[in-house]
């Protein structure tokens, strides 16, 4: 996707085929480009040099010291580039920092490697099937003989220049002129190593993969941080662990594990050594120095494997220094989209003088001011915006952002009621052809739901083939046209005017003139907050306590919090408008202790219930049932559901409502936690021993799950342990088929579908 | 699609507004200033002015607007007859979720549109689940998902008829129709005879051709 500039970081990639930065002549492939398996890299580095094949100059030239195409990285991506670059004839070279493959190298000891995924048949002339690591890369040793490849092993990329249309790259033995350049160097970074004699031995480890595979052996895991831990914490249900580490305490570790550690440790089944350093990892024995406040102590500890696991180095200068930037990083002011934000609001306020708003400003009447002034000021603050948001300021684009939706729901809270500075004009002024904002609202959330409801749907369903997620959009936008558009705007009309529901209830006003209601068919309180208030009629109240006491617990018994993924349109607007950010959605487990606040919001919602059902029985709570109403309204139906979340979509994802705020999401999770704690639910989400820890389903799971970490311990996932809501996007975006929604697969079982739900 | 949702986006929005502004009359437009149409009731001891807060005698009336009370003091009345949205306002959904409106018809929600509308809101429905029905059934049999999610989507029950009468095909590198995919769910095994990394299901070592018990089976499983 030439000319637009690509975000990366770790952990968190980009998802675009071929990455070429503005028109440079850089191109990014592989890993670091986001293609998550062997094939994938494979398939990018072959394209890449045939797209570039077809760029004015691509092969030859006047001057033979400057290559065509230098490709950095010698792993499957720039392997398969490098041969395909020869194939067409070009001046090439590869340099690589490590050995070749150094990626695979690594893997552990005689681990299989899958050619997942099947439905495609590899590219290029590297070969790739499912093989040993070591029959893989010996194969590939063998193709690059006899080709011939011009690589250099060694020899890493320290920098690179362009000038003149001409790439310098840098490398501590040489420089090297290109007129394009191939970047493939994966990210995994490379992991800490602790430099110390064996550590190059077979049975040492720098990342742990499979840990449900040791069984009765004595592991040693080095290393202090959580990673460390939690492998330790796995790894000695099953083995006798022996956990180094060379500083006095396990500090910045997580309550969980610094609970669940403590525990293994009273059990005999880690021994902690704090204050260690290994010297040497020997054929059988591994030797540490412990410190003992004072005396040092040498200590030999037999072992079958070890795992170093000391964090990585993440080549973040490198990446930036040849201009690519990294995902989620907050460039920019604050303060200046802040201003410009309020200039743009400031201006529209001076226009508004003109449709009935009042700009006062301490005494100073600015209605007196012509209209076009105000369009000028409101121009100049959001072309402001524009500007520093296209130079790469991101809290411009936040700042035009909260503009676009303060402004939608600043003024949908009524007429007469709206936000400043739209108080008494804006809605008036929104109402189109007659029609109120509140309908063009509808309008404009319908079209967004489906437009990018059928891009989502092709993205995850029909480009996958995956029937789960055709359904499921089907399903979202089916639920939206229906209990959005078709029943509140003509099927409760037609139901009253012909008498489908009785003549009874089609006479009764309190039924029929209340068609907002049916919004209440299928959203439940508390989402729909006004199932039990103005007057409604019996049958409404009736069907609202079945819906949200009956109904939804069978379903959550059954599906989860499905009801978010499938039917809601607030979680609705999320998995399909929102779709394109889900890879931005807050993770880690700081981001998930914030999810208390549906917690508040729940409550909230419930105390303002009771006071308003009870405050005809007891007048002396009236006054605040009304405060009540009028700060729920204000708080939750405005702010948290509208203004604030559809502002941080690109930012944040499309789920901050629906995570953080949603109160029936609280009241579905608290009921599926129960179930799942009493052995009633069937909902799990389970891995098989294939992850990769490529972070694709962590990196797209909206509700800012860890599933990876859940898919390498092969632990299962459910609502006790997670909010998940059973999109499948993570069991989707699996390169390796690793996740499956049910049980675990047995041996010699009968054959599952991948999309049993 | 792909290529320009950008594009679609602004068609599918100007089309909605030409189809409105043609097809539909504007029904705040049509509407006169209200007189108070509304049915009068006497208010119960306990009520309280919407209008001003005071405590209300059986003196006092209340309307019944949109099914609702609206208790109030008798020389309340006009005020608030003058000003309904404002003090109506109280009783109705308003906030970015849900939404009522006192200007429209009594029993439309929001705009009062057209019996147009209604058809073409029934003609997406079945479009999505003609479309989804289609496309699924042509991921079955491994046929092409986009071409027949749209032909299911544009013409739903003919389109989902047709790919029933498609025969099914494999496409190159897919697991051939009618076959499902097991995960794996097991580390591949070694070979007893030259240790040679095998995988799970394979009934020969890949290196030396010596028999082997497959621990599960073959990743693909007919259905
Ligand atoms: C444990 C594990 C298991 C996996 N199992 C599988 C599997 O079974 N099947 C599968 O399909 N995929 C698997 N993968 C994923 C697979 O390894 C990657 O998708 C693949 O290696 C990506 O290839 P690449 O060429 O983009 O990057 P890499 O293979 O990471 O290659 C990048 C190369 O660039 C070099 N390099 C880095 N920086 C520089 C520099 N500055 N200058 C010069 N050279 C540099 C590195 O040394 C390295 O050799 C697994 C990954 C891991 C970690
Ligand atoms: S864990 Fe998977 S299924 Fe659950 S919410 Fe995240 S992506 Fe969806
Ligand atoms: S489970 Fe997650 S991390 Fe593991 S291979 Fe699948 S997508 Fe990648
Ligand atoms: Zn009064
Ligand atoms: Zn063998």
């Amino acid at each position: 996707m030439p000319g637009k500039q690509p975000q990366l970081s770790f952990g968190a990639k980009i998802k675009q085929p071929i990455v070429a930065v503005l028109n440079s002549g850089l191109f990014i492939i592989g890993d670091l480009a986001g293609a998550p398996v062997i094939k994938y890299a494979m398939a990018q580095g072959y394209e890449v040099i045939e797209h570039i094949a077809t760029l004015p100059g691509a092969i030859g030239g006047s001057d033979p010291e400057v290559y065509d195409v230098v490709v950095i990285g010698a792993g499957a991506a720039g392997l398969n580039a490098a041969l395909q670059a020869k194939e067409r004839g070009m001046r090439y070279l590869v340099l690589e920092k490590e050995q070749i493959a150094n990626t695979i190298e690594n893997f552990p000891e005689g681990k299989w490697v899958y050619a997942e995924p099947d439905s495609q048949p590899p590219k290029g002339k590297l070969w790739l099937d499912g093989a040993s690591k070591e029959d893989l890369t010996w194969r590939w040793h063998q193709i690059i003989q006899e080709n011939q490849l011009n690589l250099h092993t060694m020899e890493g990329v320290t920098a690179c220049e362009k000038k003149d249309s001409i790439f310098n790259i840098k490398t501590p033995r040489g420089d090297y002129r290109s007129k394009r350049i191939v970047l493939a160097t994966g990210q995994r970074g490379n992991p800490r190593k602790l430099e110390v004699r064996g550590e190059e031995r077979e049975r040492v480890y720098h990342r742990l993969y499979s840990p449900r595979k040791y069984k009765n052996e004595n592991i040693i895991v080095v290393g202090g941080g959580n990673s460390a831990i939690e492998a330790a914490i796995t790894l000695s249900e099953q083995n006798r662990v022996f956990l180094s580490y060379r500083g006095s305490e396990f500090s910045r570790i997580f309550k969980d594990n610094e609970r669940k550690l403590h525990e293994q440790i009273a059990a005999g089944k880690i021994e902690p050594l704090l204050n260690s350093n290994v010297v040497e990892f020997g054929e059988q024995e591994a030797t540490l120095k412990i410190n003992r406040g004072g005396s040092e102590e040498t200590r030999r500890i037999p072992y079958n494997h070890a795992f170093v696991l000391i964090g990585a180095d993440v080549p973040r200068q490198f990446l930036k220094a040849l201009g690519l930037k990294m995902e989620n990083e907050w460039e920019g002011s604050l303060w200046r989209s802040l201003v410009l934000t309020l200039v743009g609001f400031l201006g529209l306020w001076i226009f508004g003088g003109r449709f009935g708003g009042h700009a006062a400003l301490g005494g100073l009447d600015l209605s007196i001011l012509p209209s076009w002034i105000g369009i000028l000021v409101w121009a100049a603050g959001l072309t402001g915006l524009v500007r520093f948001g296209l130079k790469g300021d991101r809290f411009a684009w936040l700042g035009l952002s909260f503009f676009v939706w303060y402004t939608v729901y600043g003024v949908k809270i009524g007429k007469g009621e709206e936000f400043w500075p739209y108080r008494d004009w804006g809605y008036k002024f929104l109402s189109f052809f007659n029609r109120p904002w509140s309908f063009w609202y509808t309008v404009l959330y319908t079209t967004l739901m489906t437009v990018f409801g059928l891009q989502a749907l092709k993205r995850w369903g029909l480009d996958r083939k995956d029937k789960f997620q055709i359904w499921r959009y089907v399903s979202l936008l089916s639920f939206q046209w229906i209990f959005f558009f078709l029943v509140p705007e003509f099927l409760f009309q037609y139901a009253v005017k012909y008498q489908w529901v009785g003549e009874k209830l089609a006479s009764d006003p309190v039924f029929a003139q209340q068609a907002w209601r049916s919004y209440g068919l299928i959203y439940a309180w508390p989402l729909f907050f006004y199932t039990f208030f103005y007057n409604p009629h019996q049958i409404w109240v009736v069907w609202g306590v079945l819906l949200t006491f009956v109904i939804i617990p069978v379903l959550v018994l059954f599906h989860g919090k499905r009801y978010c993924s499938w039917i809601c349109g607030c979680g609705g607007l999320a998995e399909t408008f929102g779709d394109r950010w889900r890879h931005l959605a807050p993770k880690g487990k700081r981001s998930i202790k914030w999810e208390w606040m549906n917690l508040v919001v729940l409550i909230f919602a419930a105390v303002v219930t009771v006071l308003v059902l009870a405050k005809d029985t007891y007048a002396s709570i009236a006054d605040p049932a009304d405060l009540g109403i009028r700060l729920y309204r204000l708080i939750a139906d405005i702010w948290l559901v509208g203004i604030l979340p559809v502002t941080l979509y690109p930012f944040l994802g499309g789920k901050v409502w629906c995570r953080y705020w949603c109160p029936l999401a609280k009241l579905m999770h608290l009921q599926s936690r129960l179930f799942t704690k009493l052995k009633w639910s069937k909902f799990k989400i389970v891995a098989n021993d294939k992850c990769i820890g490529c972070n694709e389903c962590s990196r797209n799971c909206q509700v800012g799950i860890d599933v990876m970490n859940f898919a390498l311990k092969q632990d299962v996932l459910d609502n006790q342990q997670t909010s998940c809501i059973g999109c499948g996007i993570c069991v989707s975006a699996c390169p390796m088929d690793v996740l499956s929604f049910g049980p675990l697969v047995q041996i010699s079982s009968q054959p599952l579908s991948r999309q049993a739900a | 699609m792909s290529a320009s949702p950008k594009a679609l986006l602004t068609l599918v929005v100007a089309l909605g507004f030409l189809a409105v502004w043609f097809w539909g009359p504007p029904v705040w437009a049509q509407k006169t200033e209200t007189p108070c149409e509304y049915p009068v009731v006497s208010a119960k001891i306990g009520e309280h002015c919407t209008v001003c807060g005071v405590a209300l005698t059986e003196e006092d009336v209340a309307l019944i607007v949109r099914g609702r009370r609206v208790p109030l003091n008798k020389e309340m009345v006009d005020t608030f007859l003058n000003d309904q949205e404002k003090y109506f306002s109280e009783k109705q959904p308003k906030g970015a979720l849900f939404q009522e409106e006192l200007q429209a018809p009594a029993g439309v929600a929001q705009g009062g549109i057209s019996r147009g509308w209604f058809l073409f809101g029934l003609y997406v429905l079945a479009g999505l689940i003609g479309g989804g029905l289609s496309a699924y059934n042509a991921v079955s049999k491994g046929l092409r998902s986009i071409p027949y999610f749209f032909i299911g989507f544009f013409i739903n029950v003919l389109g989902y008829l047709y790919v029933l009468t498609r025969p099914s095909q494999a496409a190159e590198g897919t697991i051939p129709a009618g076959l499902v995919k097991v995960p794996t769910t097991q580390a591949p095994s070694a070979c007893p005879a030259c240790g040679n990394t095998n995988h799970p299901s394979a009934r020969l070592c890949a290196a030396c051709g010596v028999t082997l018990r497959p621990t599960r089976q073959s990743e693909v499983a007919r259905i």
